[in-house]
């Protein structure tokens, strides 16, 4: 085989993967021109192509994977390790596995966590991971998970913690939102522990929802204390040293680059003040269910952990005290100094906060039994445009005016609502733009959108063939025209830009033509687009299709373009700069697209406010 | 902070591209903890086929390790076509590695056709895909560039594209020729 077969082969495998199967045998005997040899390679080729899509498509580290010996099994319930009978499997942590077990000795049940076999090989690891057991059993604190013992038998090493009864806050938060009363009582548990914590010169570095347990009687329990210390940076290590140990953990970075602060992200040494910004995360997803920088990958996440602020608490859940959303947004300032300096800080404002919500709480219990109205409530996203302004920057302590007014929001939410929103408009006669959706949120429900192009081929300025169906990958014609057909099972609307060569955009949905003009789709209804012509230029054309919960202003305002003499085309640089930037904050869905190929359709979908997809549809 | 006095991964990656092997040698064992984490998890009956992983650990190296600010489109790019090619070189000879340990002890295995053709699907051999891939690079060097970037760096066809410099529809017909190839390959040597 050369080269030039090789891309002979390919020209024409890929030519006939286009074709309708029915037109395949016919093009191919045509395209190899007789040479009986080539024609028998394609074929093989197409066959393996038939049998090959999920070839390759786990990537190598995977398969790789699978050939690591397995020196551990999984313990069956009986066996014993040291004095501890195991009873049954409870989870797995990034550190090893965790049964439940009963101490034959002390006859009362702990966990158990047994390190994986690649730990227990490596002595400096395992001296390191005692060091930090020995530190994490030196907290005496109702709220820390107490630890019992560290201790090898034989090739296992183990350690052995109180066993708690209840659930992860991680998993309090997947059956829906937590109230408001809840999710300050879990806050303060928590951070009176790392209080302790950072009294004794320990930082946790590892705050998150699945660290948190709930007993059932409601007691809250800090987990994997100062086990987090051996995966973290210290600033006793060597540099490079420490970046190995830091890189061991990628499973832990899966889970855990959601609650790095910014100088975690950075690789910088850390303090208590990392905690009090993971804190800050923890405590934005229980009140408001959903996290304040989720991107839709890693690097997204940590780009706005490092650049991003937050959308205020007020913006994502009505009903919030001014207080708590102070509270929080300290938590999370980007520079340490501006944060609290510790969690006592921290537990001095939320304690202060839990008294006087619940002095406002005894006053309406009798009144209302409508414990609901006072519980947050999601906004939808973009509605906040016209009524959210940013609230005043005074620290609660500071100012009785402040909590004097919360008392009253407590008391009256609807009116202490439209009169806090009234001062507030006229104290901020320009609020700041909020930029709608900007954060992915893992509290909206799963939204989706099914597309497939209707193409009508074009001979001599006429239609020529029947129209077929296509997922956009074939290969066009220059003035061919396609049109889209979109099934979407929730409301939303939809918005449909072109970019052109010079990089200006083209609007091409809504149009006055189409739909009443309207961006709207009611669920279910779908929609089928007008035709869309092709230009004469041969190349890529990229589309995107911006499917939105609620109406996009960044859209709307270019409806006014849509005229005769635009011809919906985008060109003002500062319009320009301002999808640019909406496109930016909400990149093209990657992973979760299905390629329906049997039907040509794609389904896009994803948590996420506005879903965008991006069309390639090639041309010659 | 000595940022530029110690060696860091992606120090450690351009060193290695440069032709130091000492580099290699210190990056192995990074990627064979997360081939143990990633074993660790199967055990543990965790779902597969987290595409996440393998972009996870280079991004995790990218993330943490440059001063991101200052990185431009073009070293990130860099970047990954050095990391990409770093993967191939150790999973590969960690593969080489599992296979000479498995020689010997093992009852000689059956071939049933069919099983061999869903074992090459699902669990290719990284051997046998490496030296098909090298006669691939004589053939078309940018389709084996491409198969580096998305099963060995694991990243999508829209990273791929933008790595590679080329569009979208570009690395997909690359991606099915070069998937079809090198699938009838290993289906005729196993």
């Amino acid at each position: 085989m050369t080269p030039e077969r090789y891309h002979r082969l390919g020209e024409i495998f890929n030519k006939a993967l286009e074709l309708p199967p029915g037109e395949r045998v016919s093009y191919l005997k045509r395209a190899c021109d007789g040479d009986a040899d080539l024609l028998r390679e394609v074929e093989a080729l197409l066959a393996n192509h038939s049998h090959s899509e999920t070839f390759l498509s786990r990537p190598a580290i995977d398969v790789a994977a699978q050939l690591v010996p397995q020196k551990q099994t999984p313990f069956a319930s009986g066996k014993q390790i040291s004095h501890y009978r195991i009873l049954s499997p409870i989870g797995a942590g990034g550190m090893g596995e965790v049964y439940l077990a009963e101490d034959i000795r002390l006859k009362r049940k702990v966990a158990l966590k047994v390190l994986p076999a690649s730990i227990g090989d490596d002595e400096e690891r395992l001296r390191r991971f005692e060091q930090e057991a020995f530190a994490a059993s030196s907290l005496n604190h109702p709220n820390i998970l107490t630890i019992y013992e560290f201790a090898p038998d034989g090739e296992i090493h183990f350690l052995a913690t109180e066993f708690v009864d209840g659930e992860t806050v991680r998993s309090c938060l997947k059956r829906g939102p937590m109230s408001l009363g809840k999710s300050l009582d879990v806050s303060v548990q928590t951070t009176q522990a790392l209080a302790a914590a950072h009294e004794a010169g320990i930082v946790h570095r590892d705050i998150k929802p699945e660290n948190v347990m709930v007993r059932k009687d409601g007691l809250v329990k800090v987990l994997d204390f100062g086990l987090a210390k051996l995966v973290a940076p210290t600033p006793l290590d060597s540099e490079a040293q420490t970046r190995m140990q830091t890189l061991t953990q990628a499973g832990t970075i899966l889970g855990t680059a959601a609650y790095m602060s910014p100088e975690q992200a950075r690789g910088e040494t850390v303090d208590a003040r990392t905690d009090v910004f993971s804190l800050g995360v923890f405590l934005y997803e229980m009140i408001s269910h959903r996290h304040p920088f989720m991107g839709q990958t890693i690097s997204h996440t940590l780009v706005a952990i490092i650049e991003k602020d937050p959308p205020w608490l007020s913006q994502v859940v009505k009903g919030v005290p001014v207080e708590l959303e102070q509270i929080v947004h300290r938590c999370l300032e980007k520079k340490t100094e501006d944060r609290y300096a510790n969690a006592s800080e921290l537990l001095a404002d939320l304690k202060r906060l839990q008294k006087n919500l619940e002095m406002g709480d005894q006053f309406t219990r009798p009144a209302s039994p409508q414990q609901s109205s006072q519980e947050p409530t999601l906004i939808p996203q973009n509605k906040t445009n016209e009524n959210i302004v940013q609230p005043t920057i005074i620290s609660p302590q500071s100012s009785p005016a402040v909590t004097r007014r919360s008392r009253l929001f407590w008391l009256l939410p609807g009116l202490a609502l439209v009169i806090i929103a009234g001062v507030a408009v006229w104290q901020w006669p320009h609020p700041a733009p909020v930029n709608p959706a900007a954060n992915v949120t893992t509290a909206l429900p799963e939204r989706n959108l099914t597309y497939s192009l209707t193409v009508q081929r074009y001979r001599d300025g006429k239609p020529y063939q029947s129209p077929f169906s296509s997922s956009g990958r074939e290969i066009f014609e220059s003035g061919w025209r396609f049109r889209l057909n979109l099934t979407n099972s929730q409301d939303g609307f939809l918005y449909l830009i072109n970019l052109e060569r010079n990089g200006q955009y083209r609007l091409l949905f809504p149009l006055p033509s189409n739909n009443g003009g309207s961006a709207y789709i009611k669920a279910g209804e779908g929609l089928q687009t007008g035709w869309y012509e092709f230009d004469k230029q041969p190349g890529t054309e990229q589309f995107r299709l911006i499917w939105a919960a609620q109406s996009a202003p960044e859209f709307e305002q270019f409806r006014r373009l849509v005229n005769n003499t635009d011809k919906g085309l985008i060109s003002k640089p500062e319009d320009i700069k301002t999808l640019t930037e909406f496109l930016q904050q909400h990149p093209a869905s990657q992973i979760p697209v299905n390629e329906d190929s049997q039907n040509k359709q794609i389904n896009v979908h994803g948590r996420e406010a506005i879903l965008v997809a991006l069309l390639e549809l090639e041309h010659r | 902070m000595s940022l530029s006095t110690t060696p860091n991964v992606t120090q450690l990656l351009v060193a290695w591209n440069n032709g130091d092997q000492e580099a290699l040698s210190q990056l192995t064992p990074l990627v064979y903890r997360e081939l143990h984490r990633l074993a660790h998890g199967y055990l543990r009956g965790e779902q597969r086929g987290h595409i996440l992983q393998t972009t996870a650990l280079i991004n995790e190296a990218f993330v943490r390790l440059i001063d991101w600010q200052s990185i431009q489109w073009q070293n990130r790019a860099h970047f990954f076509g050095v990391a990409a090619t770093l993967m191939r070189n150790i999973l590969v000879q960690f593969a080489r590695e599992q296979n000479a340990a498995k020689r010997g002890g093992q009852a000689i295995q059956v071939s049933l056709s069919e099983a061999t053709a869903v074992k090459t699907r699902h669990n290719p051999d990284l051997v046998a895909l490496d030296d098909a891939l090298n006669t691939l690079e004589k053939l078309d060097p940018r389709q084996a560039r491409i198969v580096e970037l998305r099963f060995f760096a694991g990243l999508s066809l829209e990273e791929a594209a933008e790595v590679a410099q080329v569009s979208v529809s570009t690395v997909r017909r690359d991606w099915r020729m070069a998937q079809a190839w090198l699938h009838q390959q290993l289906s005729a040597t196993t």
